[in-house]
């Protein structure tokens, strides 16, 4: 049986001579694939890139539609290719939003980059490839398999079209509260003097409170904390908070947002071992062969290995997800920077529902580590809870970002946040209105991929109103870089009524960004 | 007195003067000098502040706290005989003269008048008398049966007895400063009674018996009056009772109905003075001539700083001290041994004078607080201390301001940084705010606080017991609880006087008393009146007599928190930070301050790294936001500054979402110039104009952005009428978009009353014909 989605990551620059076209391929889903089906998928796709690069040499070839199949094209590095081949599903509403699995698969080299660095820089340092096919092997069947339920691939669909992918949802607190995690960060920042903490973010639940990250950092991190890192960890406890805070029952806001249902369909998969095709925690490592610098052997690390993390007794966060050295001894989880070089451990602290991920420079030492944890113990345990039992107050509840009436997702795209509607709130959306939004999504992907392109600096700014069949209104408005997507269902009938509530919206709860004056 | 011999002590003199570095507290030169022939001793009348010497024929009395102190007394004629006792009356008109111990002399100074009074009971032996600004009398006679309290006649002519309060007294205290008259009775005069004549009515306190080590199994020693002090330190009054045979210095404290101990501190010499300064407790250990320095509200409990001797400051020939003033210079052939402290005629009196009997002399002694700050290491506690300075007020200011600045520039821990903002805000909001004037001007006498502490501090009382007190512990608990029942019983009583602060901390409430109520620290508050009333002219100085202080508490006090308020405001608006920290009234650093006087101040300099700067402020906004007060638009401007320069961009963005930075116009024209290298920055900077309603820069930025119908459609809907039509058409013709300058002119045609008639009509009308024919 043909699996209904192949991922194929290929060099172009690789196997040029004929013969050798298998040292192209650098990593291919599923791995069970037919070598001669995999080559063809890299050749139709080196074609048409080829092909499409002689009218536009920057942006050749971003999605094929066959009649059968879709293929979306992602340039991840120079020649460097990633495509994803999707088959159609002739009876779904199911209609694919080409740019959703895009952010899939950017989100995926995000991630790949922040935990091995580039791949060029793994095929340029081992040049036979081997490092990065492990690595790559390491890494892409763990985050595919968070798609998976049983065999089936499970592509971001329409239910989730009032999610964005690849951002931040923010959680502000009250300015007291939010001064002292300032205050806290910098702290910790400014411990063994000269900042060897090169960065904090501080999560409360699955949501970011404050970071000294860069937005591309910040939302690569914080997915990692989101898929990997809270929900092993999360996971041991929700059901004696929820019971232990009786005011807000439904207070588990990880169920309400997106990742949530990720994490659901994860304990699912793991729970009932389905995903055969998956290594398990427990199968010794596959690709165990690589060499680091200094020539001594080490594993390759899978920081997406399900069910990897797990909380200390002090409250740290651990993982053996970076494989162990010399029996017990845990490596510590390492990661890399956009536009840096250094190697960052992750040092993480977990108290109740707030997290802290700390960024500690490897050359530290592992001494630099257990010494910031334990001054971390001494000075600023308290703190953190002090702070973490603010936060439970001022945590309006799953549904704080709820407006009545409207279904929404607002991001911005300049600092990679968004916020929308409680899942629970979406899915009282009729499939007409969500298959609508889907389709308005994906005329607004390609509009602003488009201007993306276009180097004028300006700011697409454009508004689009629809009425789809049962009377619901799908508005988008985008400005500044700001996006807000809106369903109404059950708005008044006309146009200007419509739009005037998404005014309202915006003004009430956006600063009125998207309010044309 | 007045024969001075000039010995050669001046090698002591040039040592003493060498150590004049090293010391905390001092007696500045020249002294008051009061040589007067034929003197019959010396007096200090705390309630007027005067120093009275009584001669044969006549009551010479200086006023002490003119400066520079003048040289003529004020002279009142009186008849030949003994003299034990000289009060004058508050308001400064009658000389009271106690001629012996049955009879005292009153002289109406006005008219010359004279009346006797002798005491009520023919028996008892008369031990002193005081004035008083109680409602209920106007004198009172300490008697050996008991308190006397009469009332002037209206004419001032006499006196008729109001009240009589019996009971036997072996020796009393009194001091204006706290109204209350301690009694001590029984044979080892250890069992001490008080009342307390406040302008709300005379106080009870409670009998309570001081403890007194025995010296031999067999021996009960005799308290003396020397060893019992009252002392006013922050509005709070505290009994003090030198114990020389354990070595130490019980504390006990007033409350409304009860005496409760305050534990101990050691003394190291048998011979010890006391003397309240600034709120501060000066132990002189007269044998090895150092003083040690507590403050009582300080959380170490331990001294302030290092013992070290007093010494003289300014007198002649000790250049070393660096502010001889000019009239040194007249007496600078006095090398004499009046230089001599800790001299044999040394008396200290309350709060913070010294009478030398032997050479007729006035001190009054110092602290010298730059010395404090120099020496000490735990720079918290340090602020805290300069912080409840009110004496040099602007001096603190400043040393408060320097020390944090160095801290900042010495790059010390974030910890260390974040407890020493915290002093700053937490005093600073606890005495700014408008609702402490009125918690001061309610006329507090024996603590208001006092029947109402709070769990906190009882907690922090029971705490310190084991480790101060020792044995004593159990009774100090005990003594708490009743402190406890005593609040249940008391709080009815108390709701007239701001229960409102009730859960706040007594040791809060306690200094707001101290800071606004002059009744309560007389000598510091008549200082700082005279200072303002010199200032304010001449015209007053008749009543520069602090009687007229004391004897209206409550319009004054009034009048202070006035004051106080107006010079609030002053420092907000302060433009020069420096001229304003050497005017400062009080010690406390406005936000505007901390932002021009320590931040800008080690930005300019570049020695500290910004990122440092940037954890600083932070915690300073952390400090003032947990203390609510509200911090200027300047920092946070110099904040955006600070991070963009190390390009923390989204760290901005989170500043400014998560309302740590609030919209303001100067952060949002910062955030512009910022956003010329960051693009997402200056559109933040964008929405917060709008946010604010900053028309005229925001349209100014979408014209510059070509954004010219937006700006037009914005000028519509915010009806903005501060930009000129003009400033459009021109943007609209730089565009060179004739479809848009068509548009622009339209709109103003439409839109703009009377634009017809203005010239742009008629020159941009060719403009739009010309580029439209172009175009076309």
């Amino acid at each position: 049986m043909e699996e209904r989605v192949q991922v194929c990551l290929f060099d172009m620059s690789r196997g040029q001579v004929e013969g050798q076209e298998l040292d192209k391929i650098l990593f291919f889903f599923p791995s069970n694939c037919p070598i001669p089906s995999q080559l063809s998928v890299v050749g139709l796709s080196e074609g048409l890139i080829t092909f499409t690069r002689i009218f536009s040499p920057l942006t050749p070839c971003e999605l094929m539609e066959a009649e059968r199949h879709t293929h979306i094209f992602y340039q991840c590095e120079p020649d460097l290719w990633i495509v994803m081949v999707v088959e159609k599903v002739k009876d779904a509403e199911e209609t694919i939003r080409e740019g959703a699995l895009r952010t899939v698969l950017k989100d995926a080299h995000n991630l790949f980059t922040f935990f091995y660095g580039s791949i060029r820089a793994l095929l340029e340092s081992h040049p036979r490839g081997d490092v990065a096919r492990s690595c790559l092997h390491a890494f892409f069947p763990d985050y595919l398999s968070d798609f998976l339920t049983g065999k089936k691939f499970r592509i971001p669909t329409i239910s989730e079209s009032l999610t964005n992918r690849g951002t931040v949802q923010l959680f502000i607190p009250q300015r007291e509260t939010l001064l002292e995690i300032q205050s806290l960060q910098e702290h910790l920042k400014s411990w063994f003097g000269g900042g060897k903490v090169r960065h904090v973010m501080t999560l409360f639940y699955n949501m970011l409170i404050s970071t000294t990250l860069s937005p591309a950092d910040a939302s690569v991190l914080f997915l990692y904390a989101t898929v990997r890192m809270l929900p092993s960890t999360h996971s041991r406890a929700p059901r004696s908070r929820s019971s232990s805070r009786r005011e807000n029952p439904p207070g588990d806001p990880s169920n309400t947002l997106g990742f949530g249902k990720l994490r659901n369909l994860f304990t699912n998969l793991t729970t009932s071992q389905t995903a055969e095709s998956m290594a398990s925690p427990q199968t010794p490592r596959a690709y165990d062969l690589s060499v680091d610098d200094q020539g001594s052997k080490s594993s390759v690390p899978r920081p997406l290995q399900p069910e990897a993390w797990w909380k200390d007794a002090d409250g740290f966060l651990c993982t053996y997800a970076w494989g162990s050295e010399t029996g017990r001894v845990k490596v510590l989880p390492n990661v890399r920077l956009q536009g840096s070089e250094e190697t960052l451990n992750l040092c993480v602290y977990q108290c109740k529902s707030v997290t802290l991920v700390m960024l500690v420079p490897k050359s530290g030492g592992s001494e630099l580590i257990s010494n910031l944890q334990q001054q971390l113990l001494e000075k600023a345990a308290l703190r953190i809870q002090k702070i973490e039992e603010k936060l439970v107050k001022e945590w309006p509840g799953s549904n704080a970002y709820h407006v009545a009436g409207y279904r929404y997702l607002y991001s911005d795209l300049n600092n990679k946040v968004s916020k929308f509607s409680p899942a629970n709130k979406v899915a009282t959306l009729s499939m007409d209105s969500l298959a609508a939004l889907n389709r308005i999504r994906a005329e607004i992907d390609l509009e602003m991929g488009r201007s993306e392109r276009s180097s004028s600096l300006q700011d697409k700014e454009l508004e689009l109103c629809v009425r789809t069949k049962q009377n619901a209104w799908v508005i988008v408005t985008t400005r500044g870089g700001h996006e807000l997507y809106t369903v109404q269902e059950k708005a008044s009938n006309t146009l200007m009524y419509a739009c005037d509530a998404v005014d309202k919206l915006s003004r009430r709860y956006f600063n009125g960004i998207f309010s044309s004056d | 007195m007045g024969k001075y011999l000039a010995s050669s002590s001046s090698s002591s003199r040039s040592l003493l003067s060498g150590l004049g570095a090293l010391s905390h507290a001092y007696v500045e030169y020249p002294p008051l000098r009061f040589n007067i022939l034929g003197a019959a001793g010396v007096m200090y009348d705390d309630g007027n502040k005067l120093l009275v010497v009584p001669s044969p024929s006549k009551v010479n009395a200086w006023p002490v706290n003119q400066r520079p102190t003048c040289e003529s007394p004020d002279i009142t004629p009186i008849k030949e005989g003994p003299v034990l006792h000289i009060r004058l009356s508050l308001d400064g008109k009658i000389l009271a003269v106690q001629r012996s111990h049955e009879e005292v002399e009153f002289i109406n100074k006005d008219n010359g008048s004279v009346f006797h009074q002798k005491c009520k009971a023919g028996t008892a032996r008369i031990l002193g008398l005081f004035w008083s600004d109680c409602p209920t009398c106007d004198l009172v006679l300490v008697t050996s049966s008991g308190l006397e309290m009469y009332s002037l006649y209206h004419g001032g002519n006499g006196l008729k007895l109001v009240e009589f309060k019996r009971s036997s007294v072996s020796w009393y205290v009194y001091t204006h400063e706290s109204r209350l008259v301690l009694l001590a009775s029984g044979m080892q005069c250890k069992t001490l009674s008080g009342f307390q004549f406040s302008a709300t009515g005379i106080v009870r306190i409670p009998k309570f018996d001081v403890a007194m080590t025995k010296p031999e199994s067999n021996r009960k020693p005799v308290l003396a009056p020397e060893d019992i002090r009252i002392a006013t330190m922050y509005g709070r009054i505290y009994c003090l009772q030198v114990d020389r045979v354990a070595m130490q210095l019980n504390l006990y404290r007033f409350y409304r109905d009860a005496v409760v101990p305050q534990g101990s501190l050691p003394i190291y010499s048998r011979n010890v003075a006391l003397s309240v300064v600034d709120n501060v407790l000066l132990i002189h250990e007269i044998d090895s001539k150092v003083v040690l320095l507590y403050d009582i509200l300080s959380e170490s409990k331990g001294t302030i700083s290092a013992p070290l001797p007093l010494i003289m400051r300014g007198a002649p020939r000790s250049v070393e001290t660096g502010n001889s003033s000019s009239e040194t210079d007249l007496l600078g052939n006095l090398v004499t041994p009046e230089g001599q402290v800790y001299g044999k005629g040394w008396v200290f009196a309350n709060p913070d004078v010294v009478l030398d009997h032997h050479h007729g002399l006035f001190w009054k002694i110092r602290l010298d607080l730059e010395a404090i700050a120099a020496s000490s290491s735990d720079i918290p506690t340090l602020l805290s201390f300069l912080q409840r300075r009110r004496h040099e007020a602007s001096k603190a200011k400043i040393l408060s301001v320097e020390v944090i600045r160095s801290m900042i520039v010495e790059r010390q821990p974030l910890p260390l940084v974040a407890s020493a903002m915290d002093v700053l805000t937490s005093s600073y909001a606890r005495l700014s705010k408008p609702s402490n004037y009125y918690y001061g001007s309610s006329f507090g006498r024996i603590d208001q606080s006092a029947p109402k502490p709070s769990p906190q501090h009882q907690a922090e009382q029971v705490r310190d017991t084991p480790v101060r007190l020792g044995a004593d512990a159990d009774s100090v608990s005990r003594s708490v609880e009743t402190v406890i029942d005593n609040r249940k019983d008391l709080s009815p009583t108390v709701l007239g006087s701001g229960s409102d602060q009730d859960d706040e901390d007594s040791d809060y409430s306690s200094s707001r008393v101290e800071v606004n109520t002059p009744a309560a620290d007389g000598v510091r508050i008549s200082a700082n009146r005279d200072v303002s009333r010199v200032s304010r002219g001449r015209e007053k100085e008749k009543q520069v007599d602090s009687c007229s202080v004391t004897s209206q508490p409550r319009p004054i006090s009034e009048e202070r928190s006035r004051q106080v308020g107006e010079q609030v405001d002053v420092e907000i608006s302060v433009v020069d930070p420096l001229a304003a920290l050497k005017e400062a009234s009080s010690p406390l650093i406005s936000p505007e301050e901390m932002q021009q006087s320590v931040f800008n101040v080690v930005e300019e300099e570049m020695t500290v790294d910004s990122t440092y700067l940037v954890a600083a402020i932070i915690e300073y906004m952390r400090s003032a936001a947990a203390e609510q007060v509200k911090v200027n638009s300047g920092l946070h401007v110099l904040l955006v500054q600070l991070l963009a320069q190390e390009q923390r961009y989204h760290e901005i963005w989170q500043l400014v979402v998560g309302k740590v930075v609030p919209p303001s116009r100067p952060v949002a024209i910062k955030l512009l110039e910022t956003g010329t290298q960051h693009e997402a920055t200056r559109k933040l900077g964008m929405e917060m104009l709008r946010q604010i309603h900053g028309h005229t820069e925001y349209i100014k930025e979408l014209l510059q952005e070509g954004r010219v119908l937006e700006g037009l459609r914005y000028v519509r809907q915010n009806r903005v009428d501060s930009v000129a039509p003009a400033a459009f058409l021109e943007a609209a013709i730089s565009l060179n978009d004739p479809q848009k300058l068509a548009s622009v002119f339209r709109f103003c045609i439409d839109f703009v009353p009377n634009f017809t008639l203005t010239p742009d009509f008629t020159m941009y009308s060719s403009v739009v014909s010309q580029q439209c024919s172009i175009s076309a």
